[in-house]
Parts: C-alpha cells; sequence; structure tokens
C-alpha cells in the first residue's frame, strides 16, 4: 500500500483515541512481532495486543527453504515443532478470549499439523474453538480434532452405561 | 431475490446536514443500515429511508458513500481492478483516516473497516515502538525503566521481521 508521507496536520494523537476494538482490529493486521510491539508505546496500547480476535504467523519464502527439508514440500519434522514452539509463545502471551482463528501463512501442510500443540492449544479453556487456516487452505479445527481421536482410539472405551 | 432492504432508496444525512441518497443494495454494504431497515416498516410505502448518521461530516461521508458505490458495483468489483481502486481510494491523510476508521465502525461497513485498518497496519509495520510514536504524534507515558522492562518480556518480538525471532 502506498506509503503516506504527508505531515499530520495537527499535533493530536488522535489513534489512541480509537476504541480497543478497532486497534485489536488494526493489530490483527499485523505480524504477531508488529502486534506485540506496541505494548511498549503507551499505558494505553500495554495490553491491546491480548484482544486481538486473531493471530498472524507469516513465515517467509527463505524462511521456509530452511525449515522445508523435504524435496516434496511435505511439512517436516523440522518445521513442526518450529510451529509448536510458536503456538507455546502465543500461550505465554496470555491473550484474551476472544481469540477465535490463528492464520498461519507458510505452504504445504499435511496431516503432520496433527502432531503438533495445535490440540492441547485449541482446547486450553472450555468453549474455545480456534481454527488453524493456512495457505494454501487448510482449516483445522479442534472440534474436527476431537472427533478424530475418538474415531481413531487405540483403547476402545467399553461402553459403560451410567444411570 | 431482492430483499425489501435491496428495492428502497436510503437517504443518509451527515451530522452537519449533507444528504447522499443511495440504493437500497449500496446500502446493504452497511450492517447498520440492514438491520435499521429491517426494523423500520413505516416508510415501506413510499419505498424511501432516511438515516442520520451522528458524529460524520458530509466530508467524511461523500468518501463512505463513493465506497460503497464502487463495493456494490459488481461489474466493477473484479479482483485487481478493485484493488487498485481501493489502493488509490485509502491514500489519504492520517486525520481523514481516523474519520473514515470511525465512520466505517459506526455503519459497521466490514470492507471498509478491513481496508483502513489494514492501512494503519501498513504505517505500523517493521516500525520500532519510538518510531511509531514519532509517526502517530504518541506520547510517551513510560518511564526508561518500565519501558526496557516491558521490552524485555517479549523480547522475540524486537528482533526483526522474520519469524525466526519470534521462535
Amino acid at each position: 500500500m502506498k506509503k503516506l508521507h504527508t505531515e499530520p496536520s495537527n499535533t493530536e494523537d488522535i489513534i489512541s483515541k480509537l476504541p480497543n476494538e478497532i486497534l485489536a482490529h488494526i493489530l490483527t493486521k499485523l505480524p504477531i512481532q508488529d502486534a506485540v510491539r506496541t505494548s511498549s508505546l503507551t499505558k494505553r496500547w500495554r495490553h491491546i495486543y491480548t484482544e486481538m480476535p486473531r493471530l498472524q504467523f507469516i513465515m517467509k519464502d527463505s524462511d521456509r527453504a530452511d525449515w522445508t527439508k523435504d524435496s516434496d514440500g511435505s511439512a517436516s519434522n523440522e518445521w513442526l515443532s518450529i510451529i509448536d514452539r510458536g503456538l507455546l509463545k502465543v500461550q505465554g502471551l496470555e491473550l484474551i478470549p476472544p481469540l477465535q482463528k490463528v492464520e498461519l501463512t507458510a505452504g504445504k501442510v499435511d496431516v503432520l499439523i496433527r502432531k503438533m500443540l495445535w490440540p492441547s492449544f485449541s482446547n486450553a479453556e472450555s468453549g474455545r474453538l480456534l481454527s488453524l487456516a493456512t495457505h494454501p487452505m487448510l482449516a483445522y479445527t479442534a472440534q474436527e480434532q476431537a472427533a478424530e481421536e475418538k474415531e481413531n482410539c487405540c483403547s476402545p472405551r467399553s461402553s459403560v452405561n451410567m444411570v | 431475490m431482492a430483499s425489501p432492504s435491496h428495492t428502497r432508496t436510503v437517504t443518509l444525512k451527515s451530522c452537519d446536514d449533507v444528504e447522499f441518497v443511495l440504493d437500497g443494495s449500496v446500502a446493504t454494504l452497511s450492517q447498520t443500515l440492514v438491520s435499521a431497515m429491517a426494523e423500520d416498516s413505516s416508510s415501506s410505502d413510499d419505498g424511501t429511508f432516511t438515516w442520520c448518521v451522528s458524529n460524520i461530516t458530509g466530508e467524511v461521508l461523500a468518501k463512505v458513500v463513493e465506497f460503497c458505490n464502487k463495493h456494490a458495483d459488481i461489474s466493477s468489483s473484479r479482483g485487481e481492478d478493485l484493488k487498485e481502486w481501493d489502493k488509490a481510494f485509502i491514500s489519504v491523510e492520517l486525520d481523514l483516516l481516523y474519520d473514515l476508521i470511525l465512520a466505517a465502525d459506526n455503519l459497521n461497513i466490514e470492507s471498509l473497516l478491513d481496508l483502513t485498518a489494514q492501512r494503519v497496519a501498513d504505517e505500523i509495520k517493521g516500525k520500532m515502538p519510538h518510531e511509531i510514536r514519532m509517526l502517530f504524534n504518541i506520547e510517551k507515558d513510560f518511564t526508561d525503566e518500565e519501558e526496557r522492562e516491558i521490552r524485555r518480556e517479549h523480547a522475540w518480538a524486537y528482533g526483526g521481521e522474520s519469524l525466526k525471532s519470534f521462535l
């Protein structure tokens, strides 16, 4: 987008007067580092990033070249452990609900993604459902994970009737 | 099929009494107008609906109407062309940008809110806190020690653009 080089017509801080909801919306348009950096602007901005309804991880092509070793483009274990570490960091941010979506902009991701911390992350709080969207499109929700685990359960539950 | 709101004409009135007449189909970009029209049954006979937008001047509302007209026009709403148009549309000074954000929020126009938020985000992206403060005239109210402490908390966020610094 075109940069604007004109000076603001006054010296007032208008952006900080926008409602939290709008500021948090603006931060969702940024890579996570940029969003978190705004916490050191002023007291007003200190916790705005924790109100973001969505998060963006952006993996650059140059990064991916290092991380995705597999020639077929499927996600390597190394790559997955990196995402896991990322999700741990996100947990450390203590974001407050309603975080509804984590977007991961990266290359091909195969089913290995299910081995990540993702399930525990998504189920961290009851009722919180997150979806992980990658590019190309793959949306994977905690509910689907739960359903699959039920299906593939290695130790089938004996049927118990509770009255 | 056209809903009733599509067939009506909407008059938008700014806080300084400037009026804009919109096709109902254009007005449906605004969730606020959609809700207001759904609740209003009185004017369904003559097909007109008037809505006063508080706190938004005619100058700002004119931009909002321009945006809605463009985005409701299906023939022009195609990929790259519309992107280019949006880019030119949003190249405004910061003061007007803030007004557009508030108007988009007030009228609940998602595509305009997204565009304006993206524009502010583009200004912030890649900048360090002191640069952001300078750009937006934000006055630091932390002591240096407090700021250092906050930065230590998430030191990874200050290491550069690559995700590697994050991890």
